[in-house]
């Protein structure tokens, strides 16, 4: 069944933009490379939009282009190369005691992240950080939805143990 | 659902950061976004040629049965004998479909004459588009966006042409999978038993395509 109206196409890249960048991103794509790779999953989406039959929620319809994009990206390596070459842009919008305390912040989610699996990783980042719903990212990533809620709860317990040890560490530091 | 309620509490805050920092910065969320709109630009000046060519061709074609018009009239009255017969010949204006053949994918934009009158009096963009340093990603989208235009028409056979003339031009195109895609769902919407091969083959090299589902539902799958 096809969408009555296909959304439109800006209002989709300034919703999803920052999905994409960061779906790009956890693909493999580089650094300097996100820019160039967001551009080109967005042209797909472009010329996609009008045949977008709504039957998938937009979110992964959008993961699926960004990793055939990012798929297409590493067989290039060569061009990346060069790209890598390239410094990635500082984030000069914010003030650095936010740019630094956003760091921070990241560095901890990062360190929680790096140690679940794979693909409770995937499932948690996609639910708690890009607000995907069980039913989206079962389907985005072909994965039964019960096993998503599975992998799910398992990574939050995790999360609630890493954030119960982290503000005890940061709490003796600061006694310290 | 419990399980359907994201996190909150402290929690919450730190991965409203992680998510920041790991998202583009604003300055590239416009620059990409200048980017696309200068591509759309490309394919709407693509299109909008596209459509002088089709008015071109309509208002030659417009003019030709005109004088075939005038010179059938005239000996109308002059010979009223056999005007009839000469009336009935008169309106050769092509139809649409041949008019539409004039914007034949094959055929590259640039090599068609500019329509001889009137000159368009649209106000161009600042910088007239170039005509792109060898095929680019927009003109392959121009392509295909005809050929799925036709198949969802209904229009099957002119979607396969128009996909065949795309590989012609496009031997290394960027749109191959879709255009594996949509010639597997033409087929199997014209003719099923030769779309099933085609099906089975793309689903074979693109399990995992955005058109899978799409190629499956046409060819039953």
């Amino acid at each position: 069944m096809r969408a009555a109206h296909p959304p439109e196409f800006d209002a989709v890249y300034r919703a999803h933009v920052g999905f994409v960048w960061r779906a790009v991103r956890r693909f493999g794509v580089a650094e300097a490379d996100l820019e160039d790779a967001v551009h080109e999953v967005f042209l797909v989406v472009h010329r996609q939009l009008a045949g977008f039959d709504g039957r998938a929620a937009i979110t992964s319809w959008l993961y699926a282009i960004a990793r055939g994009v990012a798929s297409n990206r590493r067989r290039s390596v060569q061009r990346r190369e060069r790209h890598d070459a390239l410094a990635p842009e500082p984030t000069a919008e914010l003030d650095p005691a936010e740019r630094l305390a956003r760091a921070r912040a990241a560095e901890v989610i990062e360190r929680f992240l790096g140690g679940l699996p794979a693909e409770q990783r995937l499932i948690f980042e996609l639910f708690e950080i890009e607000g995907m719903r069980g039913a989206e990212i079962a389907e985005a990533i072909d994965l039964n939805v019960n096993t998503v809620f599975t992998r799910l709860r398992a990574a939050r317990q995790r999360f609630s143990a890493f954030l119960a040890e982290h503000h005890a560490r940061e709490g003796r530091a600061s006694d310290g | 659902m419990a399980d359907e309620r994201p996190i909150s509490g402290p929690g919450r805050d730190l991965l409203a950061a992680y998510k920041a920092h790991m998202g583009p910065s604003p300055a590239a969320v416009e620059r990409i976004a200048a980017a696309l709109q200068e591509d759309s630009a490309k394919v709407i000046d693509l299109r909008s040629r596209r459509r002088w060519i089709v008015a071109a061709g309509l208002l030659l074609a417009a003019a030709i049965g005109l004088l075939a018009l005038q010179s059938t009239l005239v000996p109308r009255h002059a010979a009223q004998g056999d005007a009839a017969a000469k009336y009935e010949r008169a309106p050769e204006v092509p139809s649409p479909v041949q008019a539409r053949e004039v914007v034949a994918p094959a055929q590259a934009p640039e090599e068609v004459p500019a329509p001889p009158e009137p000159a368009p009096t649209r106000p161009r963009r600042d910088a007239p588009v170039q005509a792109p340093q060898g095929p680019s990603l927009a003109e392959e989208m121009l392509d295909m966006r005809a050929a799925q235009a036709a198949l969802a028409g209904g229009a099957t056979a002119e979607a396969l042409a128009l996909l065949d003339a795309y590989a012609r031009k496009f031997p290394d195109g960027r749109l191959h999978e879709e255009y594996l895609a949509l010639r597997a769902i033409a087929l199997c919407t014209g003719e099923p038993p030769a779309g099933q091969a085609e099906a089975a083959a793309f689903l074979a090299a693109h399990p995992r395509s955005v058109f899978a589902s799409r190629v499956r539902g046409a060819c039953e799958f």
